[in-house]
């Protein structure tokens, strides 16, 4: 899953680590998640999304995300 | 106290008590003529078991140190329980069977080390066998790290 999470780092002038602090989880991890390799859970990307002020949809594109055709 | 930093004494307790009998258990069989160090392939049964209690003495030594040093430093403290409760690092971990894997080594390191008795041919299927689910263990890893 791609998201924007390099470009708000490098705006807020946070390195890998210091947002992998914030958000209570490895560098290693928010490396994976910003080349996309690791999806991040649901708790995690609302961290990371407040962690720069924004909403999860804004942080992480969901445009290869299938969507039913008959949405309730 | 924080649950984590609990955790964490209760697992040094853990740790120190198998690093004793590990320690005792070696002692003891060194004590009454259990190790034969010549030439003959008893020996060379014996030279591995040495060098596994070796490798388990150390293991259990740096992971006593490790969490000794985390209760004592709230920094420290903080760095494991963030590497412990990595959500990443749990699912590779739940992806490679950790639970189940670690019990296995467990088991056959056990049955390495006392089936000396057993002869060489015993001992030396569990030790491949060992080594084989140590070396699957590592490849999981591996790949699963580099897969996420």
């Amino acid at each position: 899953m791609k998201t924007i999470i390099p470009e708000l780092r490098k705006k807020h002038r946070l390195s890998q680590e210091e947002l992998a602090a914030v958000v209570g989880v490895t560098r290693q991890t928010i490396t994976s998640i910003e080349i996309g390799k690791y999806t991040a859970s649901l708790p995690l990307a609302y961290k990371i999304a407040k962690c720069f002020g924004k909403s999860i949809e804004e942080v992480f594109d969901f445009s290869d995300v299938e969507i039913p055709n008959e949405p309730f | 106290m924080n649950p984590f930093r609990q955790r964490i004494v209760d697992r040094v307790i853990l740790l120190a008590v198998g690093l004793s009998i590990t320690l005792c258990v070696l002692i003891f069989s060194m004590a009454t003529g259990g190790f034969n160090y010549d030439s003959s392939i008893g020996a060379s049964v014996d030279w591995v078991r040495l060098a596994l209690f070796v490798i388990l003495i150390v293991i259990l030594t740096s992971s006593f140190t490790k969490n000794m040093k985390a209760i004592h430093n709230l920094d420290r403290l903080n760095k494991l329980q963030i590497t412990e409760e990595d959500e990443r690092n749990l699912f590779i971990k739940q992806k490679t069977g950790f639970l189940g894997m670690d019990i296995v080594l467990f088991g056959l390191t056990i049955a390495t080390l006392f089936s000396r008795s057993s002869g060489p041919k015993t001992f030396f299927t569990f030790f491949w066998s060992l080594l084989f689910v140590s070396a699957v263990r590592v490849s999981l890893i591996m790949y699963y790290r580099n897969k996420y």
